[in-house]
This record gives structure tokens, C-alpha cells and sequence, in this order.
């Protein structure tokens, strides 16, 4: 409550400071428009029907690519995790891949799935997939011995071993790389909605506000951004409460 | 009636011995107490016991049938699952085996009662005790009465309050259900108090000696305090300081 309180605290000063540079026109509407021009732009996102589809548009390309992203990362997660011979073999592959940008790979991915919704949703897919994947790897790896060597004694099956101890032992890393891949998810949905185009998107709107010096359009398409990401980790989190209170935190 | 036989096992781990021709035999409803330095394999040895580690010689002989292990780990923590209730952790034994969630559920509820135990069976390990988390995870050990119970320090992480109690209980455990237990321990009173034999181990994986114990039993904390049990901890204390010389 006492940080929430604070949270406000700084807010109001923000906003104060920025009602006064741009009430007194102390910087310039093109870097600082006024808060009412914002709100008109907020407005016009939230309730028009151009605006409700630009951000519906984000929404679904998000969350469609965060999910296939998370259950691709999730299953080839555990595939890795408890098979060191197969992990073995795509170590490499992994690391290099990992280390590279997602948006590094737009060009490529252009050329493969070409200038639709497919691509914009396989870069979310990617961006979100990798983070999932490495964090349920070491999940897997990070199963207290003494659980798995518990059930072995009682001739536990592997796969009653993985359904009952790994899987819940996974649980904790699959969710905090939910939180860091759906951020990471909605950063590459939105560029690449800004270089790729299309007809709706937050990406797009906020590019083609900046092309016509609308900076009251690009703030408000910020706000969105800012607000469905937390929108999305709020929901993850609460999730992950439900399923994880057990952890006792 | 002799429950498990352990012929000359030998067990190294990088060349170095960790345990060396060890023999023993194990009765029926006896606890053995293993009592050594650090790294004289004793946890070895009951992970050997329990195939978690293969030996490199020698031979575990179980009586026909009888290989039903129970294993009770020095850190309750790590071998609870955090995200059951007690009542489920006890009843997880019951639940690999594929028994139905109610009747797993009424069967520990009633074996419960019938040894007097109250636990908060809907509490889950993150709101219970140290003491009550390692006795749910006895429980979960015992209910289904193993052949044998394999105990590796089970009560050193616990307070002296937490640990008389599970020592009280745990006697009484084994004498309803009349368990057979090796308990590993470098707390030389606990092994006495609660072994029918004390198996001395030397630092080279070596049975020192076996001193019978004949103290009358129920054995409560009092008996700690006895001149009979002083001394006869003081005898095996010289014996243990020769050793290391």
C-alpha cells in the first residue's frame, strides 16, 4: 500500500511538471504536447473503431505468438532439460541463437513468412519462445535431487516422476520467463508492426503518428503499450499465484 | 528373523574407499544405529542399500519379497513436495502406486488416528514446523510399512524440542507398525537412545565394532541423564577416540 502511495507520489509529479512545461510552453508542443492533446489521443485509441482495432490488433498478435511461443519453449524446455544427450546436441544452436536480437532477425523472417500477420506473430513467437524455453531448461535442471530420488525409491515411473515433481518444480521458471518473454513479446510485436506496416496495430499508429509529427499520438500509442504490458504481466502473475502458493511468498 | 544381509561391500568414489567389505546383518523389527566420522560412508551405504548408488562389490540380500524401502532424508525440505498439503505428502507413497485420491486420503487419516498423531494435515510444508515437516515426511516413509526404513540424519536439522519429540514418536511408530530401521547419525546419545545395535564405522569404511544395546525401553529423554547411559556412551566415546588414533 505504502509503495502504491509512492508510486502515485511520483506520477502526480510527472504529470505536474509536464502540465507546467507545456502549459507555459517552456518546450515545445512537437517534444511536449499538452496533456488534453494526449487524452484526445487517448480518446481516439480507445474509443473509435480505428482505435479500439489498432490496439485489439496488437492484442492479438501478442498474445496468439505468446502463447504458441510459451508452449513451444515450455515442451522443448522439459524435452532438453531432462535429456542431456539431446541438449547436447542443440547447445550450440541455442546459444547462438539466443545471443542474436529477435529484431535481427525481421529481414529473414520477411523473406520466409512474408509482410503479413504470419511474420509479425513468428517474431513474437521467437522473441517469447527462447526466454520460455531456457528458463523451463533450468527449471528442469534445478529439481531438488532428493524429490526425484525420493520417488525412484518408491519405483516411480519417469513419467510419474516428471508429471509429479519435475513439473511442478518447473513451474516457478516457466512463470518468471512468462513475465520476461510477454514483455520481450510485445517490444517485437510492436517493431515490427512499426517496420512491417499492415492496416492496424499500436506499432503502426504510433510510426505513422511520429511520420506526422503528432507527438500527442505517439505518447497516447506509449501509454497503450505501457498499459497492456502490465495489463499482461498482471495477469500472468496472478496466475502464477494461484498455482504457485505454495511457495509461501 | 533376518530381513537384509549386506555381504562385503565396497563402494569408492575417486579412488578413494568410502566403504570396505562391509558385512552386516539386519533382524527383523531392530534399528541399527550407524555411528562414524564425517566421509565414512554412511550415507553411502543406505544409498547403496536403496540402489540410489550401485556398490562396486559385494551383494544386498533382501528376505524374499521383502525390499520395500523407506527413506527418510536429513533435509525434510528437499524431499517434501511443497506444492502437496501434508495430508497428500504423507499419502504420496499411496499415489505413485495409483490408489484411488479418496481412499489414499481415508487410508492415512485412519492409520493417523490409530497411532495418535494430530498433524495439520491441510497445512501445506511452508506453514508447518521444521518438526512437523520431517515427521510428515516420515509418515509419508512409514504408512505404507516399508520392509525398511532407512533414516540419514533425520533429526540434526531440528531444534532439541522438535528432536526429542520425533524420537519419542518415532519409537512409538516403529513399535505399532513394527518397522525395521537403519538410522544414520553423528549424534552419539541419539544413536544409543534409539538403536537396539550401534554399528561403529571407522574413517576407512571399516565396522569398528557392534555394541549391543540392552537399555530397558520405552526409551524417553530421562534415560539421557542415566549413569548407566553415561557410561556406557563414555565406553564407546574411548573406543571411538582409539579408533581415530
Amino acid at each position: 500500500m505504502i509503495s502504491f502511495k509512492k508510486n502515485q507520489i511520483i506520477l502526480y509529479i510527472i504529470i505536474s511538471l509536464w502540465l507546467f512545461l507545456s502549459y507555459f510552453k517552456i518546450v515545445k508542443p512537437i517534444f511536449l504536447p499538452s496533456i488534453i492533446d494526449v487524452l484526445l489521443s487517448l480518446k481516439y485509441l480507445l474509443f473509435t473503431t480505428d482505435g479500439i482495432l489498432n490496439i485489439l490488433f496488437t492484442l492479438k498478435r501478442t498474445i496468439i505468438s505468446f502463447l504458441i511461443g510459451a508452449f513451444i519453449g515450455i515442451i522443448l524446455g522439459l524435452v532438453f532439460g531432462l535429456s542431456k544427450k539431446i541438449y547436447d546436441y542443440f547447445e550450440g544452436i541455442i546459444n547462438f541463437f539466443r545471443s542474436i536480437p529477435a529484431t535481427a532477425m525481421f529481414p529473414l523472417f520477411m523473406v520466409f513468412f512474408g509482410f503479413g500477420d504470419l511474420v509479425k506473430i513468428m517474431m513474437g513467437i521467437w522473441a517469447s519462445g527462447f526466454v520460455v524455453l531456457i528458463n523451463t531448461i533450468q527449471g528442469v535442471w534445478n529439481s531438488k535431487k532428493n524429490r526425484i530420488i525420493m520417488a525412484k525409491i518408491k519405483n516411480a515411473t519417469k513419467y510419474q516422476i516428471l508429471r509429479k515433481i519435475i513439473l511442478y518444480e518447473t513451474y516457478p521458471y516457466i512463470f518468471a520467463g512468462m513475465k520476461i518473454g510477454v514483455s520481450w513479446n510485445l517490444i517485437v510485436i510492436i517493431v515490427s508492426e512499426m517496420f512491417i506496416g499492415g492496416k492496424y496495430g499500436i506499432g503502426k499508429f504510433i510510426y505513422d503518428s511520429s511520420v506526422m509529427l503528432d507527438t500527442a499520438s505517439v505518447i497516447a500509442g506509449i501509454i497503450i503499450i505501457g498499459t497492456i504490458g502490465i495489463l499482461l504481466n498482471h495477469f500472468i502473475a496472478s496466475i502464477e499465484n494461484k498455482l504457485i502458493h505454495w511457495r509461501g511468498e | 528373523m533376518i530381513l537384509l544381509k549386506l555381504k562385503n561391500i565396497s563402494k569408492s568414489f575417486s579412488n578413494r574407499k568410502i566403504l570396505n567389505n562391509f558385512n552386516l546383518t539386519i533382524k527383523e523389527r531392530e534399528i541399527i544405529t550407524i555411528f562414524g566420522p564425517n566421509g565414512c560412508g554412511k550415507t553411502t551405504l543406505l544409498n547403496i542399500i536403496s540402489k540410489i548408488i550401485i556398490q562396486d562389490k559385494g551383494e544386498v540380500i533382501f528376505n524374499k519379497g521383502k525390499n520395500k524401502i523407506g527413506y527418510v532424508f536429513q533435509n525434510y525440505r528437499d524431499s517434501l513436495l511443497p506444492w502437496k498439503n501434508n495430508l497428500d505428502n504423507i499419502a504420496f507413497t499411496l499415489e505413485l502406486e495409483g490408489i484411488d485420491v479418496n481412499k489414499r486420503r481415508l487410508f492415512v487419516k485412519n492409520r493417523l488416528n490409530s497411532l495418535n498423531l494430530n498433524i495439520p494435515l491441510y497445512s501445506f510444508p511452508y506453514q508447518s514446523s521444521g518438526g512437523e515437516q520431517q515427521l510428515v515426511s516420515i509418515l509419508r516413509e512409514v504408512l505404507t510399512k516399508p520392509s525398511i526404513l532407512l533414516m540419514d540424519e533425520p533429526f540434526s536439522a531440528l531444534n532439541i524440542e522438535n528432536k526429542s519429540y520425533l524420537k519419542i514418536k518415532l519409537l512409538e511408530i516403529k513399535k505399532k507398525l513394527g518397522l525395521t530401521i537403519i538410522l544414520v547419525t553423528h549424534d552419539l546419545s541419539e544413536a544409543i537412545q534409539l538403536g537396539d545395535r550401534l554399528v561403529l564405522i571407522n574413517k576407512k569404511g571399516k565396522i569398528k565394532r557392534i555394541f549391543p544395546i540392552t537399555f530397558k525401553k520405552p526409551r524417553s529423554e530421562d534415560i539421557l541423564y542415566t549413569k548407566k547411559f553415561i557410561t556406557f556412551k563414555k565406553r564407546i566415546i574411548s573406543y571411538f577416540s582409539e579408533m581415530k588414533k
